[in-house]
């Protein structure tokens, strides 16, 4: 409300204001505007008089002057509104001096006459006469009047125009004042008594707030408002808190909510009684009432209630309350506090004092007794009493500390020794402090006792310990530094005894032989003093020596010591063995001339002493002992038929030990430093070991280096800190071996044949008769012959058995790996077996998947293992009884088994079930017709196969054979790239061997081998394909081959092929002729190593040979690897990597032309090793990823071509890869796959 | 398909011949003509002209390999089928005699009682 009111009288004010500053503005401007007008008027009159005088001059020229001022008067009468109230003066300028010609007063024109020398006019008029105009303000009769002049030339004439100025400003001034007055009363009541108000108001809340805070909401103390019905009105959060309610919650609600249930039933009727007139009961007095949180929890409460009337609009009554729980809380907290105190002050053994230094009084507490050895409060402390029990020797410490305190205020801290009544004494640590009146006297001291025996004890242990710790540590480090042990027992001996603190010190080493100890170093006796001791010495003065335990000795009186110790009076000390392994290595001895008592803590350092010692003593000797057997090793390796070729991580022979080095021609001297590549080219086996021991594996291979055929074990040599990349080879030369081991082969080969000649005819004879062609034999007669017969069988299977094993022995057994649904053939198996179980009156069942299980395998090998199992199944079985054929799919894996339900194998045979010649029961070799040799030839073939076979048998019968082979995903040959033209060579040649020799080489190269067996044969195929070019045997069947070799040269369609002659006749006679056919390119002996025929093939022009393109394929699945080595034959060298680490140590010592990689490694990503290519590497190396995931976003650029791993196609791969390798100029040979070469 | 009437058996062991012959003759009932040798076999043939031939792989003289080759030179013989009958059996040598053109290969020794039936089996393969 007043507000609004104040607002409206400072709008007046502001508007009367306005009003003013616009009327002032006005009158101004008016009086300008009159002004202005004033001069323009004179000056028109001016011009006009001046004119009309001009014109009078020239056409009336004795006309006076005055005749002419009279028509101006004329037409100055005609306007005379404008001069009302005004005056116009004409003032002329003449020899008499200035005379007034016109003047007009009060409306009247008259002359005037002469104008008086002080007259007000006469400064306008000198600036008219200069011929200026102007308007000027003059004072005339005490009256400003504003007068405006004009020259008038003619006469020497000024025109004065004026009106008084107070005439026009007056009612403008009037108003002004008017309008000034309203604007200050508006302002006053308007703005400067609300701003007293306010300020006045302000101040007033400010108190008002200060105390409200003071009283209400800083306060612990609850206020409370109520109004006459006993509703909330008003609370301070206090109260909230104090009840547990959410601010706001309880305003407006009944009071009664704060109170126990029985007082809350009575208080509005109470109210009621008290409001109608009734006693006061509690208003107005202070008690104690009880309270009831929202939670329903009752705590005590002061309460203070008075009755307002009606001070207060709306409020009755206003109540202050203390929460009393807090209080009785904090006097028990006080309480307990105390007694921690004095509880904390026992377990610390400290006490505290007071001094009281004007008065002297002292009191100390419980424990300051206890610690001075009294009873708590046995007597009045005081301060001479204190003196009593401090240590005599500490006594002036502690008076001039407390001199100090009190006089220089230095901080109180002694420690001192305190005599207890008993004698006792005890260390105690004293502090305190001095409180000083305003004018620095010293009034009290107050401070604490505390007992630092103990702590002191344990002090002086630490340091003690400290010191042992350093001294153990010194001698760990001379240890580590290699310090002989010499001067390690003396350094070692001399700091046992400084730091125990002994003055004499030995020690004894044992020898091994004789068992006698010797004195090896000595301490505070000449060494040469001691004597050496005998084993009846030892076990007389140090029984203990035996025990080989490092646990120190103290030593004891009755103990029969060895002279020097005697003479030296020794009383105490120690005595430690050194342990060794087996057998004490020596004794070690620290004395005084003292009996001495030792603590755990020395033993426990003289034991490690000791332990540390022989350690060290320990590593000499081993020390020797490995430089010996080093010594021996490197005796043996270099005088081994060996030859030891160690290659680091960068391909560099590092070193060649072993007497086959130099006696088969190498010199270890210029091996060494050069690069094994260089040394040992052309060794892909080799090198393909070198990179597997990379990976950690190792392998041994046989390497034909022409003269010598070697074994050699590859191994990684793990170096220093584990770190990868060097290896080992040992190379075993076998040349003779092999020589012996072909000549076994051969002779076995033979011998079977040999054998089998004889055989077809008993055994074909005995058939004969035992299948009654020749008619009807006596029953004994055919009994006799039916065990000729099944013997002759028997050692038909037997010698085919030992034909297989052999052949898998020499490695000689070959295999014809292809796809192969392995289903059909345990289909064909059980077949075929099916005569042989009703023979024996088993059942062949075979529970067989429906679909197709594809493996690698060759399918006569598969069914010789299959028939193998089925038969043995069959054999041990009882008539009768299941034999189940199963096939699996687990994973990766084809699993076969062939159940049987025999007597099971034996315990004790199942070691040796598949080792050859092995039957459980020697007798069922006979009796169950086997060889012996089946299981080991099943195993060897599935070994061979990439499976693994196995067995379970129960003890209660019944034997399950297995085995696994891993699944083969079947590859789409690409057929359509096929050119024949390109990659087909003609091979003439009529030995078996050779062909199949051969042909495995071509194939490998990449080549396929179409096989001629005669002259004409090859004619003919030579008419009908085209070759890349001829292998050619010269002896052949018919036609001799230098013959073919000219008709091959006459013909226009042949004579570009180039030919290799392969001949173990190759004479002098026929090199020269052969030779001097332009088409023979090179002729090989026979026998030849692959090598010698590679070379040869070399000479063609086809890519063959060591310009094969180098691949890098990084893959850590082997079946991919296999799946790759496989497409690219010999056509390239494949380096495989399983790591990405292997793949950049290949990356670091080879150049490669492209590479292979597959995304996820074991370490990592193989497209990682396109980011950092060693420098050796081509600038834009192909990447072909072979991944069995899509690359992902961004890796394109990255990458030459990708290939999904199960849509991978050999053919494609192969062409992408060449088309990749053409870019860069190292193509393969021009050959699209087939399936030979994979399947090799 | 023709019948297999006429069997040529080259075979250079007396005592085989004779198992063979009682197989062949007395069970399996064809006319059989043995020759002990390549040469003998190649001079003979062309009057006999058996139906299949049985060859021996190692024999004296022109061991069964190279008799097939001038067999097959001659227009009169080159299209009688020819089963090696040999102990030589090794993997490399089946598929060598394959290679040669051989219809089938019966491994030495053989069964006297079923030797009738397999070659027949052949014969009835080679024409089927």
């Amino acid at each position: 409300m007043k507000t609004k009111h104040q607002i409206r009288v400072l709008q007046i004010g502001l508007s009367v204001g306005l009003f003013t500053l616009a009327l002032g503005w006005a009158g101004w401007h008016s009086l300008q505007d009159q002004s202005q007008r004033l001069l323009w008027r004179a000056t028109m009159m001016a011009s006009l008089i001046d004119s009309v005088a001009a014109y009078d001059k020239v056409h009336s020229p004795n006309q006076p002057l005055i005749s002419t001022l009279g028509q101006v008067r004329e037409s100055l009468e005609k306007n005379q509104s404008l001069f009302e109230r005004g005056f116009l003066y004409l003032v002329g300028d003449t020899p008499e001096g200035l005379r007034v010609y016109l003047a007009e007063v009060h409306g009247q024109l008259a002359p005037v006459g002469h104008l008086e020398g002080n007259s007000p006019f006469l400064a306008p008029l000198a600036q008219g006469l200069a011929g200026e105009k102007g308007v000027k303000l003059i004072s005339v009769d005490g009256k400003l009047q504003v007068s405006a002049y004009a020259p008038i030339p003619t006469h020497r004439l000024v025109l004065l125009l004026g009106f008084p100025l107070w005439d026009r400003v007056a009612p403008f001034l009037w108003l002004e004042l008017i309008s000034l007055l309203a604007g200050g009363l508006a302002f006053w009541l308007g703005v400067w008594l609300p701003l007293r108000q306010a300020r006045r108001e302000a101040a007033l809340r400010e108190l008002e707030g200060r105390v409200g805070r003071l009283m209400t909401r800083s306060s612990s103390d609850g206020v409370v408002f109520i109004n006459a019905q006993g509703l909330v009105q008003w609370i301070n959060p206090a109260v909230e808190t104090l009840f547990g309610y959410q601010p706001g919650e309880l305003m407006g609600k009944n009071v009664t909510l704060l109170m126990p249930e029985e007082h809350a039933r009575k208080h509005d009727e109470y109210l009621r009684r008290y409001l109608a007139g009734a006693p006061a009961r509690v208003i107005g007095i202070g008690r104690e009432v009880t309270g009831r949180r929202k939670d329903g929890s009752e705590f005590p409460l002061h309460l203070n209630i008075s009755d307002l009337k009606d001070s207060e609009p709306g409020v009755r009554f206003a109540g202050v309350l203390r929460d009393l729980s807090e209080i009785t809380t904090v006097e028990a907290q006080l309480r307990a506090a105390k007694n921690s105190l004095a509880k904390a002050q026992a377990i610390g053994h400290m006490g505290s004092w007071e001094w009281d230094i004007p008065s002297g009084g002292l009191t100390w507490t419980d424990e300051v007794f206890r610690i001075f050895g009294h009873e708590p409060q046995a007597f009045p402390a005081t301060y001479p009493a204190f003196l009593e029990a401090i240590h005599p020797d500490d006594r002036e410490k502690v008076t001039q500390g407390v001199g100090n305190a009190v006089e220089k205020d230095i901080p109180y801290r002694v420690e001192h020794r305190v005599v207890r009544p008993s004698g006792e004494i005890r260390t105690v640590l004293e502090t305190g402090e001095v409180s000083r009146d305003a004018a620095g006297t010293p009034l009290r001291m107050v401070g604490t006792v505390q007992d630092i025996t103990d702590l002191k004890a344990i002090q002086n242990e630490l340091t003690t310990r400290a010191v042992q710790q350093s001294a153990l540590k010194e001698i760990l480090e001379k240890v580590m530094e290699g310090m002989p042990s010499q001067r390690l027992l003396e350094h070692g001996l001399s700091v046992l005894g400084y730091t125990l603190d002994m003055n004499f010190g030995h020690v004894f080493l044992a020898d091994p032989k004789t068992g006698h100890l010797t004195p090896t170093a000595a301490m505070g006796w000449p060494l040469e003093h001691l004597p050496p001791l005998k084993p009846e010495d030892i076990s007389r003065s140090f029984p203990s020596f035996a025990a080989n335990n490092p646990t120190p000795i103290p030593l004891e009186g009755k103990t029969a010591l060895p002279a020097h110790m005697t003479r030296a009076r020794i009383q105490g000390g120690l005595c430690v063995i050194l342990p060794g392994k087996t057998r004490p290595m020596g004794l070690l001895g620290v004395y005084t001339s003292q009996p001495r008592e030792f603590s755990r803590e020395d033993l426990h350092f003289a034991e490690s002493m000791a332990r540390m010692l022989a350690t060290a003593l320990d590593r000499e000797r081993i020390g020797a002992q490995l430089e010996q057997s080093m010594a021996q090793l490197a005796t043996v390796v270099t005088s081994a038929p060996i030859m030891l070729v160690a290659v680091n991580g960068n391909n560099q022979i590092t070193l060649v030990r072993g007497r086959a080095a130099k006696e088969l021609g190498f010199n270890p001297q210029e091996m060494e430093g050069k690069s094994f590549h260089e040394v040992f080219s052309g060794q892909p086996m080799l090198d393909r070991a070198l990179n597997q021991a990379r990976d950690l594996e190792s392998e041994t291979v046989e390497v034909d280096l022409g003269d010598n055929i070697f074994e050699v074990r590859v191994s990684p040599a793990l170096e220093a800190r584990g770190r990868k990349g060097g290896v080992i080879t040992v190379w075993v030369e076998i040349t003779e071996r092999k020589k012996i081991e072909r000549m076994k082969s051969e002779f076995i080969a033979t011998v079977s044949h040999e054998l089998r000649t004889p055989l077809t005819s008993i055994r074909g004879s005995l058939g004969l008769i035992t299948g009654g062609v020749t008619g009807k034999l006596p029953e004994q007669t055919l009994a006799m012959l039916n065990i000729a017969y099944n013997n002759s069988e028997r050692l038909v299977r037997l010698i085919n058995d030992i034909l297989d094993i052999e052949k898998i022995e020499s490695g000689n057994l070959v295999f014809n790996h292809r796809p192969l649904d392995l289903h059909q053939v345990l289909v064909q198996a059980v077949e075929s077996n099916q005569g042989y179980a009703r023979e024996y009156g088993v059942i062949l069942e075979k529970e067989i998947a429906e679909n197709e299980t594809w493996v690698m395998a060759d399918p006569d090998r598969m069914i010789q293992v299959l028939s193998n199992l089925i038969s043995n199944a069959v054999k041990f079985s009882p008539r009768g009884e299941r034999v189940v054929v199963r096939q699996l799919v687990k994973g990766k894996k084809i699993r076969v088994e062939v159940e049987d339900h025999g007597a099971g194998i034996p315990k004790e045979f199942q070691p040796r079930v598949f080792s050859k010649f092995a039957q459980a029961d020697s007798s069922d070799t006979r009796k169950k017709g086997g060889t012996g040799l089946g299981l080991s030839i099943c195993r060897a073939i599935v070994e061979r196969h990439g499976g693994v076979i196995g067995f379970s048998s129960g003890p209660q019968g019944g034997t399950v054979f297995h085995f696994e082979l891993p699944v083969y995903q079947p590859l789409e040959l690409a057929h359509t790239e096929e050119n024949p033209d390109h990659d087909q060579v003609l091979v003439v040649e009529d030995n078996a061997d050779d062909i199949r020799q051969v042909t495995e080489i071509l194939n490998g190269l990449g080549f396929k081998a179409m096989v001629a067996t005669s002259a004409e044969e090859a004619k003919n195929l030579l008419a009908r394909y085209h070759f890349q070019g001829v292998l050619m045997d010269l002896s052949l069947p018919g036609e001799n081959g230098l013959q073919l070799i000219h008709e091959i040269q006459q013909d226009t369609r042949t004579r570009h092929l180039p030919v290799v002659v392969l001949s173990a006749y190759i004479d002098s006679g026929v090199r020269k002729i052969s030779g001097g056919l332009a088409s023979v390119v090179d002729m090989v002996d026979k026998p030849f190593s692959p090598d010698r025929l590679v070379q040869a093939l070399s000479k063609t022009g086809w890519a063959v040979g060591p310009h094969r393109p180098v691949i890098l394929h990084v893959e850590d699945d082997k079946d991919v690897l296999d799946f790759v080595a496989a497409t690219f034959g010999n056509s390239a060298e494949v380096l495989q990597a399983k790591t990405l680490a292997a793949a950049r140590a290949i990356l670091e010592t080879r150049t490669v032309d492209l590479m292979i990689v597959d995304q996820q490694l074991p370490d990592g990503d193989g497209l990682d090793l396109t980011a950092h290519l060693p420098a050796t590497q081509k600038h834009k190396l192909p990447v072909v990823v072979l991944s069995a995931f899509h690359l992902p976003q961004g890796a394109e650029e990255r990458v030459s071509s990708v290939f999904m791993k199960y849509e991978s196609d050999p053919g494609k791969l192969k062409q992408v890869v060449n088309n990749l390798l053409r870019k860069t100029q190292a193509s393969l040979p021009e050959a699209p796959l087939h399936a030979s070469t994979l399947n090799g | 398909m023709p019948e297999l009437k006429k069997i040529m058996l080259v075979e250079d062991e007396p005592d085989i011949q004779t198992v063979a012959r009682i197989s062949l003759e007395q069970l399996g009932g064809f006319t059989l003509r043995v020759c002990s040798g390549g040469e003998e076999a190649l001079n003979t043939i062309p009057g006999f002209l058996p139906d299949l031939i049985l060859l021996d792989v190692m024999m004296p003289g022109m061991d069964g390999p190279h008799t097939l080759k001038a067999l097959r030179e001659n227009p009169a013989t080159s299209s009688i089928p020819v089963i090696f009958m040999t102990a030589k059996v090794q993997p490399a040598d089946v598929s060598h005699y394959r290679s040669l053109g051989a219809v089938g290969i019966i491994p030495k020794p053989f069964d006297p009682m079923t030797l009738s039936q397999t070659v027949g089996d052949i014969w009835r393969g080679a024409h089927g």
